[in-house]
């Protein structure tokens, strides 16, 4: 097996402005790695060093001709562009991922293990044993520490790069001293302290005292959203900070003790993610607010506007309407002949939910005074919380006033589904079968002639008044699916605000590298009969971005958009708004149950300014 | 020892023996299909068999045209349905008493008593269930029902062929061995097609009396009766042919009734001819090595 050389591109030009001189190459190999070049030196630097130690090695040199001798047989060269750590940019070979894994070790120690899936993994063939490029690619990203460290440990050889310490970091330096910065810092933490607690015991109080709220409620779905994020923002916080603290350690150490060193990088990596998480989560609440306050302006502009119109139309269409779809429904729609008796019945049924309703809820909801104190509530709410809390106070306000439209689905949909089942059985029985619970399956039955009789004149009655409940049925589920859909229309916008990956579209748009979505190696030019690879960033893809998003966009196909959905509504399945499974995605990128913040808070206060 | 048992031509039993098991009687077996094949040996079809198989049928068919000569003559000519019960039920009554003392056992009782009562039920919903619906429509499904009800009928009690010395003995009496359930249950799908025809029917009556009344005689005369007594002996045959043709003749006119007879008769005659003719002579004959299979499928459980 050929070895790969990692070569700087800093190194490249820095040998060709010493063209006339014999040059050494100095390149760090550990156990499982490539050769990754650090130094080109001049010969006489090194005259007076000790011996290189592990994990250090003389890879070649160079005479004043310009001729290359390299000490391995067989090798490929790699050139790379060093990445800037400081700028957060690196390479990685996997796509980083945006949303939180929940079966990381880190957030859930009671990892369930699958059986089958372990027993795959065990199997040598899908085991990858080499996994040489992942530590090669961990001391590339690391590639500034790493020289530094080399430097601390052979003085002699080179210099580290000079710290030019500009005005500003003067500037920075003097300020964090002040008593200034102490008060700014114990402020923030204080009120970050007060927030989370608040988040926290809102969010506890809302999943342990009413669940129920929380699963039938957008609104209420929303601030606990809210709550998580808070809750979650110290821990991210925590992460990000830890992996700048690991930054400085990794400078610091003498002793080529790799292992621990690159864990800790390949930690820095990993938390790298919630960076990206902590940022976007924070922009789109910032974002959130912004259009809430241009939502609030216009819904405040138009007042009037909306109260009346509103006003009608949820009095023609929830009321008016309903009325009359059930008095058509009664009357022989469509020339149909119904069973007049059913009819009547379910009718009378029907307008007596319409009243109570009426009198109930849209009464009120559609007196003008009233409608007027709630568009002002979405107001003041989306401005001062942001668009997504006033949206949701809209899609629950709607499915109260709708809540009659599923009573008439519900009791329709009851009923037709438990006259289609008894159908069926009874056309079993009519042909003179019988379903075999034992063996799943229908078989033949000799049946009395009691027996026969009751059941196919169940069978005739039945099917005689399938058409008069089967109208009322598809009337009320047309009704009810339109509702749905505005509902789940408007849920998709909430998901839409809560989830739009803005910090990750910005990173890519502003510098491609600090989103590596994997890496590339491509030709570059032949040099004494040998391709030079070089080694490139593969930035994160826009559907990957959008990944979690249109995740969320699939469930909602599948709830509502698909051959099940028809089936179901053929078969009298219930159909309902799922605001829990349209939220899942939302919390994808928080952790499961709400933080514990006073252990958090605590390793907070740790890194205060004292 | 297990190794002993012959192996079975049947996919779903678990033998002992390997997947691939050739049996050594297979290739006696091919040959002798391939012999059969070129030279297939006359069969003698029993023209007799055809003969009363067809008379079944006619019967069959005369058995049916009850339903509707109860029904016209309550919705028609608005006979008072309650006498034609009485009549109809006394001839059960008695041709039961007759018969056997099984029949009014406890069950018997219990049976009757569930089918009265769900009459009883059902006769004034049934009665206002279709009101809505056409007459006409009603008659033409009542139509459509009938014909199915017929053919199915005919096919459930004419596959079956019993053996000749049961036809023998069931011949010499008008009733059946209630003991015997081999051949006097119709299908489960024939009897349920007849329930529905009567049920339709019934929902076009005016009173619930009616329609209970209707009921009760379509039971009795299509269900009850033809499981005690032999509809294809010759005398109940007779009876039932004379009891049609009279009500055709008073209702539609001889004309029709006379070339009803013509028909029935040709039927009769020519038709078993005609079929043993077509048996002997252009029946094709196949013997394919998959006849031996039990079509049924297995069952595999699935946990």
């Amino acid at each position: 097996m050929s070895n790969y050389i990692f070569w700087p591109n800093e190194l490249l030009r820095k040998e060709s402005t010493l063209n006339d001189e014999e040059l050494i190459i100095i390149a760090i190999k550990l156990k499982d790695t490539d050769y990754v070049v650090i130094a080109v030196e001049q010969i006489s630097t090194l005259r007076d060093a000790v011996e290189l130690g592990f994990p250090y090695v003389i890879l070649g040199n160079r005479d004043p001709q310009g001729n290359w001798t390299i000490n391995t047989p067989s090798f490929n060269i790699v050139e790379f562009e060093v990445p800037k750590f400081k700028l957060m940019q690196f390479y990685s070979i996997e796509p980083i991922s945006l949303l939180l894994s929940k079966n990381t070790v880190v957030d859930n120690p009671n990892l369930k293990k699958i059986p089958n899936i372990e027993k795959l993994t065990s199997y040598e063939r899908y085991r990858a044993m080499n996994f040489k490029l992942n530590k090669t690619i961990d001391i590339i990203n690391t590639y500034n520490s790493t020289l530094n460290a080399f430097h601390k440990s052979y003085p002699m050889i080179g210099k580290s790069k000079e710290n030019n310490v500009s005005g500003i970091t003067l500037l920075q330096i003097w300020y964090v001293s002040t008593v200034f910065h102490r008060l700014v810092c114990n402020a923030a933490f204080y009120a970050t302290f007060g927030a989370c607690y608040i988040a926290y015991y809102g969010s506890v109080f809302l999943r342990n005292m009413t669940p129920t709220l929380l699963r039938l409620s957008a609104t209420a779905k929303q601030i606990d959203l809210r709550f998580q994020q808070i809750c979650y923002f110290p821990v991210q916080f925590m992460k990000i900070y830890q992996t700048k603290v690991h930054d400085e350690t990794i400078s610091e150490y003498s002793t080529p003790n790799r292992e621990s060193s690159t864990n800790k990088i390949e930690l820095s990596c990993k938390y790298y993610p919630d960076y990206i998480r902590f940022y976007n989560t924070l922009w789109l609440i910032v974002n959130d607010i912004s259009f809430g306050l241009m939502f609030g302006a216009v819904l405040n502009e138009n007042h009037d506007t909306i109260v009346n119109t509103l006003s009608d139309v949820i009095m023609t269409t929830l009321y008016d309407k309903m009325i009359e779809v059930t008095h058509i429904l009664a009357n022989n729609p469509f020339g149909i002949k119904l069973n007049h008796e059913l009819a009547s019945f379910l009718s009378e049924l029907f307008y007596w939910i319409m009243e109570f309703s009426y009198n109930s809820l849209i009464r009120f909801a559609s007196d003008k005074s009233k409608l007027s104190i709630f568009l002002t509530i979405v107001t003041k709410v989306s401005c001062v919380f942001g668009a997504s809390f006033g949206i949701s106070l809209i899609v629950d306000f709607f499915s109260l006033l709708s809540f009659h439209i599923y009573l008439f689905y519900h009791i329709s949909c009851k009923l037709y589904h438990w006259q289609l089942n008894t159908l069926i059985s009874l056309f079993y029985l009519f042909c003179g079968k019988k379903r075999n619970v034992l063996r799943k399956r229908i078989d033949y039955d000799y049946f009395e002639i009691d027996e026969l009789l009751l059941g196919t004149l169940l069978f005739i009655v039945l099917s005689f008044l399938m058409p008069t409940v089967l109208s009322f049925y598809s009337s009320y589920t047309l009704l009810w699916v339109t509702t749905v859909y505005i509902s789940v229309f408007l849920t998709s916008i909430i998901g839409l605000i809560n989830h739009f990956p803005l910090f990750a579209i910005l990173l890519r748009i502003k510098d491609a590298k600090r989103l590596p979505g994997g890496i590339l190696l491509l030709p570059k030019y032949h040099k004494n009969g040998r391709v030079i690879l070089t080694l490139h960033n593969n930035p994160l893809n826009v559907p990957a971005m959008f990944s979690p998003f249109s995740h969320s966009m699939g469930k909602i196909k599948e709830y509502y958009f698909s051959t099940m959905t028809f089936k179901n509504l053929l078969s009298g399945t219930s159909i309902k708004v799922q605001i829990n499974e349209l939220y899942d995605i939302l919390y994808l990128s928080l952790p499961e149950e709400p933080q514990n913040v006073s252990q958090i808070l605590s390793k907070l206060k740790k890194g205060l300014p004292c | 020892m297990s190794s002993e048992e012959p192996w079975s031509r049947l996919l779903w039993i678990k033998q002992k023996y390997p997947d691939n098991y050739t049996d050594p009687d297979f290739i006696q077996f091919m040959e002798k299909m391939k012999q059969k094949r070129e030279d297939p040996s006359p069969i003698d079809y029993d023209f007799d068999q055809i003969r009363k198989d067809s008379l079944k049928f006619y019967n069959i068919f005369l058995n049916s045209s009850f339903i509707y000569i109860a029904f016209t003559l309550i919705y028609y000519y608005k006979t008072d349905a309650r006498y034609i019960t009485g009549a109809i039920t006394l001839i059960t009554m008695l041709v039961s008493t007759h018969k056997n003392k099984e029949l009014t056992s406890l069950l018997n009782l219990k049976s009757s008593f569930i089918i009265i009562f769900t009459l009883l039920t059902l006769s004034p919903v049934l009665r206002s269930l279709s009101m809505t619906t056409a007459s006409d429509s009603i008659w033409t499904v009542s139509f459509w029902i009938n014909v199915l009800y017929i053919l199915t009928c005919a096919t459930s009690s004419l596959s079956p062929s019993p053996h000749k010395e049961d036809i023998k003995k069931q011949e010499s009496s008008i009733f059946y061995d209630i003991n015997d359930h081999s051949n006097n249950k119709p299908s489960n799908l024939a009897t349920n097609l007849l329930l529905a025809n009567v049920a339709i029917l019934a929902s076009r009556l005016n009173t619930t009396t009616d329609v209970f009344c209707f009921l009760l005689i379509a039971i009795q005369v299509n269900i009850i009766l033809p499981r005690i007594i032999n509809i294809s002996h010759i005398k109940v045959a007779t009876t039932s042919s004379m009891v049609v043709y009279l009500f055709i003749g008073i209702s539609i006119g001889y004309r029709i009734t006379l070339i009803f007879l013509i028909t029935s008769v040709s039927y009769i005659i020519f038709m078993p001819k005609l079929f043993h003719y077509w048996q002997v002579n252009y029946r094709r004959r196949d013997y394919e090595i998959l006849d031996l299979w039990d079509p049924r499928t297995p069952v595999v459980d699935v946990e």
